[in-house]
């Protein structure tokens, strides 16, 4: 699995952050930063979760 | 048939009108054209309201919703539906920020556009991030039990004048820097230029004092007409510009560990400092944002639970559970979103059937987006683990609440201390709630222990 982030999308709500800590950090202005395009085999769950927690939906995933 | 005689949007593509809806149809024209959010009693119905305009008019025209915010008699639209209101919200350039509600000057950021908001959101972000937030839980934890160990002393107790408010009030005080011995007239203030005329007691009876002292008629009734409200709104923003003003002199040479001196030291997009309007404008708001906010949330939380003991110990049982903790917290904020949030349209557009002007107010009533069926099942349910939960609670787009970090925290924080303490209480017979509306929330919760 893939996960992309649109950062012009993004507003800081850190839904992401608590959904998948390990796999969606902030920036200084507390913007999402994503660690990996590569979803670690058992963090799917995690990550699908921060894409339906998105409220700006700034977060895909492809397989 | 119906719009020009009662300039209401029908949007005859998004809602088919057959001769069976007629009767549904016209009752929601009349429920449009008579809407007001700005009472305390609107209140009782308000969800009932929102699901009659979603269905029939989901953008609608109301004569009376865009009063406040020129404080004139204008008109608004109106949007109840979830998808058009994230449309609404994350498209900055088309609806603007630049509305008219504001005392002398408009508040930095909220009602900048940008690319200036940006600007100016690079400054204050930092401040604002979950790493920065997180090392306020202790002190957070420790003042709240301060708080609720002084309130429990009694039996009876009114939970927004001992917990509500002061929590996030005092927290907010400490974080900008202004004096905890001003607690009181920062609370009058606030409350004499937000609720001279929403059903707050308070606010009223303030506003009606300062008509009153500045020579203004108003009248044997005390009623506050637009103009009196007008007038009053100048003189009370004048006075708090006159504080923030004193606030950020006295600082100036004297840095301390708050907002006011990182304004001061703050350089908008490494050019220039700011100058003292700017740095005035936004204590101005974080003042405004800062207070009512969080409270309304815990009041209006508080008196469901009050009501509603299963859901109560529902959350109860899961309140430290981090995880699980904050997941409900979001829920309760979808559940009990309290902020309406006024735009102003920069050109004629047609937006899903609703032919909007260059100059329109469009009003954004999150708690409405935050029921529509469309996008949340059992909308009126509070569902501790839902998921998806995209609410728009905390606004959307650039606007989005920049505390929302601290928000989070304090509703967490604030529920579980107090239901640590008191797990069983219940409405308080002998007294009286009081609620407001506009960005609603209450003035009084009287609660006894059970």
């Amino acid at each position: 699995m893939k996960v992309h982030l649109d950062s012009s999308m993004c507003q800081g709500h850190g839904q992401c952050n608590m959904s998948a800590p390990d796999m969606f950090i902030f920036d200084e202005q507390g913007f999402a930063v994503l660690v990996s395009e590569d979803v670690p085999s058992g963090r799917e769950a995690a990550v699908s979760l921060a894409v339906v927690r998105c409220p700006e939906r700034a977060i895909t995933t492809s397989p | 048939m119906f719009p020009p005689m009662l300039g209401l949007a029908t949007h005859l593509d998004r809602t088919r009108i057959t001769m069976t809806d007629r009767e549904s149809f016209n009752r929601a024209v009349s429920v449009a054209r008579e809407y007001n959010p700005y009472s305390g009693q609107f209140l009782e119905h308000e969800f009932e309201v929102y699901d009659i305009m979603r269905e029939h008019l989901p953008i609608a025209r109301s004569e009376s919703a865009g009063g406040r915010s020129g404080l004139g008699v204008e008109g608004s639209w109106v949007l109840t539906r979830y998808d058009d209101s994230c449309e609404f919200l994350q498209n900055a350039a088309t609806f603007s920020n630049q509305v008219s509600s504001y005392p002398v000057r408009p508040w930095i950021p909220q009602a900048i556009d940008p690319p200036a908001h940006s600007a100016y959101r690079r400054i204050m972000n930092p401040w604002f991030t979950v790493d920065a937030m997180r090392l306020l839980e202790p002190h957070l934890e420790k003042f709240a039990e301060e708080l609720v160990d002084k309130m429990l002393e009694n039996d009876e107790f009114d939970f927004v004048a001992e917990f509500a408010d002061p929590f996030p009030t005092v927290i907010f005080c400490q974080l900008a820097g202004f004096p905890l011995e001003d607690y009181q007239q920062i609370m009058d203030w606030k409350n004499t230029l937000m609720h001279p005329s929403d059903g707050h007691s308070r606010g009223r009876e303030l506003a009606v004092a300062l008509a009153r002292e500045l020579g203004l008629d108003v009248g044997g009734d005390a009623s506050i007409t637009s103009e009196v409200e007008l007038a009053v709104r100048g003189e009370v923003g004048r006075r708090i510009y006159a504080y923030l003003g004193a606030l950020i002199d006295k600082r100036r040479g004297q840095p301390e560990d708050d907002m006011i001196s990182r304004l001061l030291e703050a350089s908008y997009e490494g050019e220039r400092p700011l100058t003292q309007e700017e740095m005035e404008d936004t204590l101005f708001l974080f003042y405004m944002a800062g207070l009512d906010t969080v409270a309304s949330a815990l009041g209006l939380i508080v008196q469901t639970f009050a009501s509603d003991p299963v859901k109560r110990h529902e959350f109860i049982a899961l309140m430290d559970d981090p995880e699980k903790a904050s997941v409900a917290v979001e829920e309760l904020v979808r559940y009990h979103a309290i902020v309406l949030l006024p735009r102003r349209v920069t050109d004629d557009v047609s937006f899903h059937g609703a032919e909007f002007r260059d100059g329109d107010t469009a009003l954004c009533p999150t708690m409405a987006a935050n029921r529509d069926a469309a996008e949340f099942e059992n909308p009126h349910e509070l569902v501790y683990d839902r998921a998806p939960n995209r609410h728009i609670g905390f606004g959307l787009g650039p606007h989005r609440c920049i505390g929302i970090h601290l928000a989070r925290r304090e509703l967490r924080i604030g529920l579980q201390v107090f239901h640590r303490k008191l797990p069983d209480y219940e409405l308080n017979p002998n007294a009286k709630i009081e609620a407001f509306g506009g960005m609603k929330g209450l003035a009084a919760l009287p609660l006894k222990k059970s």
